[in-house]
């Protein structure tokens, strides 16, 4: 029954997409971390992928979807903290693993060359794991926090239907569920092709 | 692009693990906010360090841990309550507090059978005023647990335990490096509050 569904699901995909534009994209993210990420990561993240679908329902404007996986970890070096009359102390490992999903709308503006800019805005919910290791303690939260994301990029053509893509975004994430607000900006590099 | 997605994915949710076995040591503490740590005590120390193991019968005698590390959390302890102007005399001079060291290998909780310390010192139940002291969960790890308590204060069976410290680690590493682990984060568990302010 599972293959039926799956089987049923691609080719409405697939003949769905045959009938307008539609892009895919692939890109290798990296996540700087703001606000109160950046009080529980002071590194980059370099582990970031991204996967895009975008459907044009005009030759501007286009809706689509957008998941991914972000992970952010650090060594805080040995730390001690106090909270009432308990107090820990050892050294001090954390981890986010962050996994959009959004639905998006874009516009890409009007050029005459191979370069095509864009705009475009997810909104969505981003299932968020956060770990805080001491020795070998863990305080876990997880939760699927409210999250927009804009984004400000670029499609280059180097091919038939096929681009590099390059992108700014912002992923605001609210708190909620035990997390705090865990929001961070990437940098996004990869391909795309299309019909 | 995929292999690059393929070795992402690779490389699992929990990158950058520790690397050295010390740096997987953690040192609570807890005490009670009612109790004053601002002054000097007398307390007692048991010769040897009880070893708890869930599989021990009511009956049985009691288990120590090895001599060498028993030797060494004792020693810990003792330097850090004497750096504080406390005293140490013998359980049968009327201390003012009765410190309990004990370890274990598994998980196991806090709250394990007051009966085990009846070789030493024996009370129905222990309390915890004015705070709740967590709890010890682990695989392969070595636990050492400390508890001060006050049989002036004794209530309803109860005595209180007016400080606790414990530290949690892997048991790996040579004797040396086992020993080093006990004094330096016994060390650190001394330097907690309240010990901190005096």
């Amino acid at each position: 029954m599972r293959s039926i569904y799956i089987t049923a699901s691609l080719l409405l995909f697939f003949s769905f997409s045959s009938f307008a534009q539609s892009k895919f994209a692939l890109t290798y993210s990296v996540g700087f971390p703001t606000g109160e990420t950046s009080d529980l990561f002071n590194s980059t993240s370099w582990r970031g992928v991204s996967l895009d679908y975008q459907y044009f329902i005009e030759d501007e404007f286009a809706i689509g979807f957008s998941t991914g996986w972000q992970v952010f970890s650090d060594n805080l070096g040995y730390v001690t903290e106090t909270s009432g009359t308990e107090t820990i102390s050892g050294y001090r490992y954390n981890y986010l693993n962050s996994i959009p999903f959004y639905a998006t709308a874009s516009y890409v503006f009007k050029t005459t060359g191979d370069a095509h800019p864009y705009a475009t805005l997810g909104i969505g919910l981003v299932y968020n794991e956060l770990a805080e290791d001491t020795g070998l303690f863990r305080i876990e939260s997880k939760g699927w926090p409210f999250s927009v994301r804009p984004e400000l990029g670029m499609d280059y053509e180097i091919g038939y239907n096929v681009a590099l893509r390059g992108a700014v975004r912002y992923h605001y994430v609210a708190s909620g569920s035990d997390l705090p607000s865990l929001s961070y900006f990437s940098v996004n590099v990869g391909f795309v092709w299309g019909n | 692009m995929f292999p690059l997605a393929l070795l992402l994915l690779n490389m699992g949710c929990y990158p950058d693990q520790p690397e050295y076995v010390e740096e997987y040591d953690a040192v609570y503490t807890n005490y009670s906010p009612d109790f004053n740590f601002s002054v000097t005590y007398t307390y007692s120390l048991p010769e040897q360090v009880l070893l708890v193991d869930d599989k021990r019968g009511p009956d049985d005698p009691p288990e120590f841990v090895d001599q060498v590390y028993g030797d060494a959390i004792l020693n810990s302890i003792r330097k850090n309550l004497n750096a504080n102007n406390w005293t140490e005399v013998d359980e049968n001079a009327d201390p003012d507090l009765v410190i309990l060291p004990s370890a274990f290998d598994k998980t196991f909780l806090y709250f394990y059978d007051p009966g085990y310390w009846c070789w030493y010192y024996c009370y129905p139940g222990w309390g915890y005023p004015g705070y709740s002291p967590g709890y010890v969960s682990g695989y392969r790890t070595g636990t050492v647990l400390l508890q001060m308590t006050d049989p002036n204060g004794v209530q309803a069976n109860e005595v209180p335990v007016v400080w606790t410290g414990s530290f949690n680690g892997l048991l790996q590493g040579s004797e040396a490096n086992i020993v080093g682990r006990i004094n330096r984060n016994l060390d650190q568990a001394f330097s907690h509050p309240p010990f901190d302010n005096n």
